[in-house]
């Protein structure tokens, strides 16, 4: 009966032995757990919130202690091999080095998992016994539906997820455990290699990002974080990366086991035991410590450019080089360090040099025309939101016209070739909102360009701190800006035809201003009005110069608000949506969807239409409507505090109609401004007021002569 | 019963044993002997198969040892550097070893246990290091071993359970030809134990004989013969030879009834045999002027 368990690949006795030994940790793990999911059901109730929470991967206390109690696991079971004299035992016993490999990995397996499964099935049991816990949910065909999220299915399905990234960490630890010789390098390894790809890649693209121009960190570097670390994974709650998780514990697992067979026991006690190791962790810390010293000396000197960086990295490696490798041979005096650091210095300078040369022509690359299906840009015109389509969202609106294309083509190639012209100092557009390397008298902006090439494949480049004048002065950027394609792009309501939506209302909606002087909502139904209102508003939009898409200040003050009211045709059944307004107190879909589109004084069409209709002064607030205006000189000095001025009240009716024709919203001068407060007729509370500004370069003759 | 052929091993470059080279006979008991840092705990052990060798093979019962169960079943090993597993008490650990030695003996335990005196259900981490030195030997001696492999086995042992345990080595030897390697950093210690030893230094083995056929094979005389007179040594092998004033002492090698019969044949005034210490036959062994010996023995 012994030859026969002898033989086979794992040994009961050498599980049970170790079970009995460290069974111990699993009780401590388990009372983590019960503490983290079964105590706030027991004071806080089984209701909704607590067991959504506690059951969801990602759940905090839970992701902890996945990471901790496999970790802690490892190093009780493996403690045999980082002592020589427990390595000496353990191997004189009639066991196999496979039988001795398999087994501590199951009875690793046992500890980590035994306290996930008794919080599991008393999690069981407390959802047989209690009541269902039923979360609502709405379908627009069926209507309301609810279901139990406490049942006994649920709970084993938490218990798989957790037991498997208990494997996962464990697995890794296993791992850590082989190649290192000693219970506490161990542990540390195990740590470091849970986030140590995710913490490369990040770093190269932190270097990427600070020395390549236009530099977009590539969507793979997300996705491969989340793919090769478990934690990250377990907060992100992605099965994908789930099932790549289970992959690496498999490949840990058996490579774990090829290293263990080829271990010498006589290596306990050593930082680590196999030789390929040590330039590799040599090399990794020095690699996280020339990043980490580069980049924080560097902020440390706030934007000195390139020569501090490098300063730092080399810093940053040799120390991290040395500290390492003290460790590793366990000795002050190092030995080999000239070749060690040597090599890792030509291969630090050939990394750099990548970046800095630009090697792979990252920088100055643009892609050909004829290979563009299409393009996403941004920050050429003040419409839209940054980064949009960096993230992804931007599916509509993609410019596919051809010429269009080439303008977007021609702007790239001029940001590339502008680029020395941009920067006073090498590379500082990294550090662009330092005020040392960015006068105060040039405005900067950026542009984001994404390309969608015919072979599906995306090129992205960002470019930060590019001059507003240069770019606003681009022939490229005007004509672009002004064309069909982009304007359809930013402005979807070009793309739509009248004739194809169901249109069954416009309101005209006041602005605050109007709000605060008594100006209502006004309806437009008349099937014939509301077409020359569309199309008069769609005039305007095609006919906006490049400056006016680009206004700021009082020219953008919207007068007004267009609210399209389109007949929805995904709406569901009335007594369906009666039922969802009951339960949420608002409607699942409304009978019509609304797109509200702002009016300024540029939309000369729609303002004129307005007029003609007589509609205009009910809209839109006049000088009628102000009774007078305070305004208010400020101006700050240098020690910060403001100089007093008395107030100047402003009662003629030809000069309220300036103010309210010529004043922004808002200020941009800090130094020097006016505040105007206008009181509508018969208003006097300060939250009945229209607020505007000037800035000193705009405003009006007859108010900065009063002070 | 063990062989060792030729085993290197290095640590980082280090060479622990360098060539090494032993062979101990079936029923017999070995010393190995070698200051510290000789190599005595490196090829024990690759004796019990927790070491790989460089080179060279290990072989026990006429196999590889290193991860083989089925050899690894007939080895028990004590080892200089206690290890027990964590809380267990010496019935637990009984029980464990029961599980995997197919020749465990119950009986032997308990008479063992018996006789040594211990408390059983205390945990052995709770033992003095004496007391978990005779628990280590009762497992071993209990899974009824065809090879005992002893590291530094005496230090720590009273004068009475030192003599126990021979006792329990010497019987085994006797009536199970029970082959025994013992290693100690003292020649002395061996003596009255082992059958033959073993002397290794920096990772080589010195010199290897067989006790009885030394004991009985070399001899020390001291003679003072009339003025005029000499030693006959015609047909003997001294090994050593040195004159002190009248008083002449040799080291001869050969039998004793022919070696007395020579010295006679000058009627010597004073003719002494005296005894030899096992040193004394090591250093002469060796021509008596091997320092690196003379340096392991005194």
């Amino acid at each position: 009966m012994n030859s026969k368990r002898s033989f086979s690949s794992i040994s009961v006795p050498f599980i049970v032995e170790n079970l009995k030994r460290f069974w111990i940790g699993s009780a401590f793990a388990l009372v983590g757990y019960i503490c983290a999911c079964c105590i706030p059901l027991l004071m806080g109730g089984v209701h909704n919130g607590n067991v959504s929470s506690i059951l969801r991967v990602s759940y905090a206390p839970v992701v902890l202690l996945t990471f901790i109690v496999p970790i802690v696991a490892a190093m009780l079971i493996y403690s045999y091999m980082q002592q020589q004299s427990s390595a000496a035992i353990v191997h004189s016993l009639p066991y196999t080095r496979k039988q001795i490999f398999h087994s501590s990995f199951i009875s690793g397996l046992i500890l980590c998992i035994v306290p996930v499964v008794i919080t599991g099935l008393i999690l069981t049991l407390t959802s047989i016994l209690s009541e269902p816990v039923l979360y609502t949910d709405f379908d627009p065909q069926t209507g309301f539906f609810t279901y139990d999220i406490f049942t006994p299915g649920k709970v084993m399905e938490w218990m798989g997820i957790i037991c498997l990234f208990n494997a996962v960490v464990f697995a890794v630890s296993a791992f850590a455990a082989v190649i290192t010789g000693s219970t506490l390098v161990q542990a540390m390894l195990s740590m470091v290699l849970l986030f140590i790809i995710p913490a490369l890649l990040e770093l190269v693209s932190l270097v990427g990002q600070r020395m390549l121009y236009g530099y977009v960190q590539p969507e793979w570097v997300d996705t491969i974080c989340s793919y090769t670390s478990a934690p990250i994974a377990m907060i992100e709650e992605s099965m994908t990366a789930v099932l790549c998780q289970i992959c690496i514990a498999f490949l840990l697992y058996v490579l774990a086991y090829c290293l263990y067979n080829r271990r010498h026991m006589e290596k306990a006690r050593d930082t680590l035991v196999f030789n390929f190791t040590k330039p590799v962790v040599k090399y990794v810390v020095a690699f996280i410590g020339m990043c980490c010293f580069g980049f924080f000396l560097e902020a440390f000197y706030d934007g000195a450019g390139n020569n501090i960086l490098y300063v730092g990295a080399f810093i940053g490696a040799l120390v991290a080089y040395v500290a390492s490798d003290m460790l590793i041979q366990k000795r002050i005096r190092i030995k080999g360090f000239v070749k060690g650091f040597g090599l890792y210095f030509a291969a630090a300078v050939i990394f750099f040099g990548i970046f800095a040369f630009d090697i792979f022509g990252y920088e100055t690359s643009t892609p050909d025309a004829d290979e563009v299906k299409g393009v996403y840009i941004e920050g050429i015109s003040a419409e839209y939101y940054k980064h949009y389509a960096m993230n992804g969202e931007g599916s509509e609106g993609m410019i596919q016209d051809t010429e269009a294309i080439q303008r977007v083509l021609n702007l790239h190639s001029a940001l590339i070739n502008e680029r020395d012209t941009f920067f006073e100092k090498d590379n500082s557009y990294y550090l662009a909102d330092t005020a040392e390397i960015m006068p105060a008298d040039i405005t900067y902006t950026w542009v984001d360009i994404v390309y969608v090439l015919e072979n599906g494949k995306e090129v992205k480049r960002s470019y930060d701190s590019i001059p507003e004048n240069w770019l606003y002065s681009n022939e490229d950027v005007r004509s672009l800006v002004e064309s069909e394609p982009y304007k359809e792009m930013i402005y979807p309501i070009l793309g739509w035809e009248l004739e194809d939506m169901a249109l069954t209302g416009i309101n005209l909606l006041p602005s605050y201003e109007g709000d605060v002087c008594g100006k209502k909502t006004v309806q437009i139904s008349d099937q014939d009005r509301m077409e020359q209102l569309f199309n008069a508003y769609q005039e305007d939009l095609r006919s906006l110069t490049f400056e006016e898409m680009n206004i700021s200040g009082s020219e953008n003050r919207a007068l007004f608000t267009v609210e399209l009211a389109v007949k929805n045709s995904d709406v569901i059944s009335e007594e369906l949506n009666k039922e969802y307004y009951e339960y949420y107190g608002y409607y699942y879909s409304d009978d019509h969807e609304y797109f509200e589109y702002n009016v300024n004084r540029h939309y000369e069409k729609t303002l004129a239409l307005l007029k003609e209709w007589g509609i205009y002064n009910s809209l839109v607030v006049s000088a009628n409507d102000i009774d007078h205006m305070n305004v208010v000189k400020v101006e700050i000095r240098e020690d910060n505090s403001q100089k007093e001025y008395p107030s100047v009240t402003i009662t003629d009716r030809e000069a309220i109609q300036t103010v309210l024709d010529t004043a922004a919203s808002d200020w941009y001068n800090y130094d020097l401004r006016y505040e105007i407060t206008a009181y509508p007729n018969n208003r006097t509370m300060a939250d009945e007021c229209i607020y505007l500004y000037y800035d000193p370069d705009n405003v009006p003759e007859f108010i900065s002569g009063a002070f | 019963m063990i062989r060792v052929n030729n085993v290197i091993k290095s640590f980082d470059g280090f060479p622990a044993l360098n060539g090494l080279s032993l062979n101990v006979k079936k029923g017999s008991i070995y010393g190995l002997v070698g200051v510290n840092g000789s190599g005595k705990t490196t090829i024990i052990k690759h004796l019990i198969g927790a070491y790989k060798q460089d080179e060279g093979e290990v072989l026990v019962s006429g196999e590889a040892i290193y991860d083989n169960v089925a050899v690894k079943e007939k080895v028990a090993y004590i080892s200089d550097d206690l290890y027990f597993f964590g809380l267990y008490s010496l019935k637990g650990s009984a029980a464990y070893y029961k599980k995997l030695y197919p020749n465990w003996n119950w009986e032997r335990y308990a008479h063992m246990v018996q006789q040594f005196g211990l408390n059983e259900k205390v945990k052995l981490s709770k033992f003095s290091k004496g007391m978990q030195k005779q628990a280590a030997f009762i497992l071993a001696m209990s899974s009824m071993p065809e090879v005992l492999i002893l590291d530094e086995p005496i230090d720590g042992l009273d004068p009475l359970i030192r003599r126990l345990v021979i006792k329990y080595i010497v019987e085994d030897v006797a009536e199970r030809e029970m082959t025994v390697l013992v290693s100690s950093h003292n020649l002395k210690e061996m003596e009255d134990l082992c059958d033959s030893i073993g002397i290794i230094n920096k990772g080589q083995m010195l010199i290897e004989r067989d006790l009885d056929d030394l004991k009985s094979d070399v001899h020390k005389i001291q003679v003072v013969f009339p003025e005029g007179e000499e030693a006959s040594l015609e047909g003997l092998e001294v090994l050593f030879r040195e004159k002190r004033g009248s008083v002449e002492l040799f080291i001869i090698r050969g039998e004793r009834e022919k070696i007395e019969n020579n010295f006679k044949k000058s009627r010597p005034i004073v003719y002494d045999l005296l005894p030899l210490t096992l040193e004394e036959i090591f250093v002469y062994e060796t021509g008596g002027e091997n320092d690196e010996l003379k340096e392991i023995l005194f």
